[in-house]
């Protein structure tokens, strides 16, 4: 039996006066180290920060989500979708939309945009403009059942996979390489029909440059955005 | 900006040796008093039979799930939707497919159809007179559920709030958080506005005629 499903919706804005900010990218692409700087350098202009990490380790679905992995259980890939899902419902229920309705900004490592990439990876592989939009659908991003809030301005962290490569290896992180390998570069694609979808939500920052240079660069605009959000 | 979205959910036939029963109905609809006969019945004619349920109550997921429903872990009611949806993804892997591969009849109370009548009663401003509004909603639930097993049968099991109620009071087994009348209330418009819907997948069943007649309803169904 097939439902055939067809409707028009805008994505759901941030109702509330704090600003709400995402860093999105591949695994390595560097969205720790520079939320971890962009944090720093608001608390030092005295401006008021919240930073969020998706999936959230301290949550009882985080530690789920750890302890499945940890128990080797085969879980099937649609599972671990919809519980990065129902993560994200605790998260934004109870750290994110309080944080911005209070006025901070949110510095949130990944977003709900992250579902689409990542999905594709786990489910489907090839993408398609309908499974991204299922996908989509399935976890709130468009949704007549529930859609989380979408950040105001996502920085996508735009690195190859070779950088990406280098760099694993040089943490060590990775066992099985070539796995890693294979994978990354489906998430890759993912995200780069993402943007070609969805091209007014993202600014694409050279993840390649300098450090000290993203993090600059993306504090800019962030502080410009915010200065025109509370004036 | 509006997106454009358009896409086609599959739901899968049932190509196993195995036959897949399903139970649906409001809490107190006498589901699991069914499940029970009907299994003896099925296995007095010499089949092999898998009784199970969704929400599982087993694993990791399952546990968590329980938890919530008796409410000693508190989570927004959209994220327990995404729960179940993993749940019994894990659930149709795990054990409905390795059953039906084996030749079992299975049969469950409860499948991914509950997820339409009970999230929608999670929903904030449900109105069923808006029904456009209400489909686009039970379609965005079901999306959750693409390439999910449809059963062979599954048998709605009629009962009123007023019904379920009493046999709940009667049972005076504790609340879960769907048990309460008013969310019953909404969560029996929903099963109707299903059935309305998608008439051809449910065989209703009067749940407020005695046990036996239930039973020989189910049985001369199968």
């Amino acid at each position: 039996m097939k439902v055939q499903v067809a409707f028009t919706q805008d994505l759901r804005r941030n109702p509330y006066k704090g600003l709400y900010i995402a860093i999105e990218g591949i695994d390595g692409s560097g969205k720790s180290t520079q939320i971890k700087a962009l944090s720093d350098q608001l608390k030092t202009a005295s401006i008021p920060v919240v930073t969020i990490h998706e999936p959230n380790d301290n949550t009882y679905i985080g530690n789920l989500i750890r302890n499945t992995l940890n128990a080797k259980v085969a879980l099937p890939s649609r599972a671990f979708q919809s519980l990065f899902s129902a993560d994200r419902a605790l998260n934004h229920a109870s750290l994110t939309e309080p944080a911005l309705e209070k006025g901070n900004i949110v510095l949130s490592h990944r977003s709900n945009w992250t579902t689409i990439p990542y999905g594709i990876e786990d489910i489907d592989s090839s993408f398609t403009v309908a499974s991204a939009y299922h996908i989509g659908v399935a976890n709130g991003l468009l949704s007549y059942y529930h859609q989380f809030i979408i950040p105001d301005m996502t920085f996508y962290l735009d690195v190859s996979l070779e950088t990406v490569m280098k760099r694993m290896l040089l943490m060590k992180k990775e066992r099985d390489i070539y796995e890693q390998e294979k994978k990354l570069k489906r998430v890759l694609n993912g995200y780069h029909s993402l943007l070609q979808k969805f091209p007014k939500e993202f600014i694409v920052i050279n993840g390649e440059s300098k450090e000290e240079l993203v993090t600059k660069t993306i504090l800019k605009q962030v502080v410009e955005k915010f200065k025109a959000k509370t004036r | 900006m509006q997106y454009h979205v358009s896409f086609d959910i599959s739901f899968l036939e049932n190509t196993y040796n195995g036959q897949f029963i399903v139970l649906e109905g409001i809490d107190g609809s006498g589901k699991s008093t069914q499940k029970n006969i009907i299994q003896k019945e099925i296995e007095k004619k010499g089949k092999k039979t898998l009784l199970t349920h969704e929400p599982t109550r087993e694993g990791h997921i399952g546990k968590l799930v329980h938890e919530i429903l008796q409410s000693e872990v508190l989570i927004p009611l959209v994220g327990l939707q995404y729960l179940f949806a993993a749940d019994r993804s894990v659930h149709q892997e795990h054990v409905l497919i390795p059953a039906l591969q084996e030749g079992k009849t299975v049969i469950s109370e409860r499948c991914f159809w509950s997820a339409v009548p009970y999230g929608l009663a999670d929903k904030e401003h449900t109105d069923y007179k808006n029904a456009s509004e209400s489909m686009l909603a039970a379609y965005s639930l079901l999306s959750m559920y693409n390439q999910f097993i449809l059963p062979d049968k599954t048998f709605f099991l009629d009962v009123t709030p007023q019904t379920a109620v009493k046999r709940l009071a009667a049972m005076s087994k504790e609340k879960e958080i769907y048990e309460k009348k008013s969310k019953l209330e909404i969560i029996y418009q929903g099963y109707k506005f299903l059935l309305d819907k998608f008439p051809d997948q449910f065989i209703v069943i009067d749940g407020e005629a005695s046990q036996e007649k239930i039973t020989e309803a189910i049985l001369s169904n199968l």
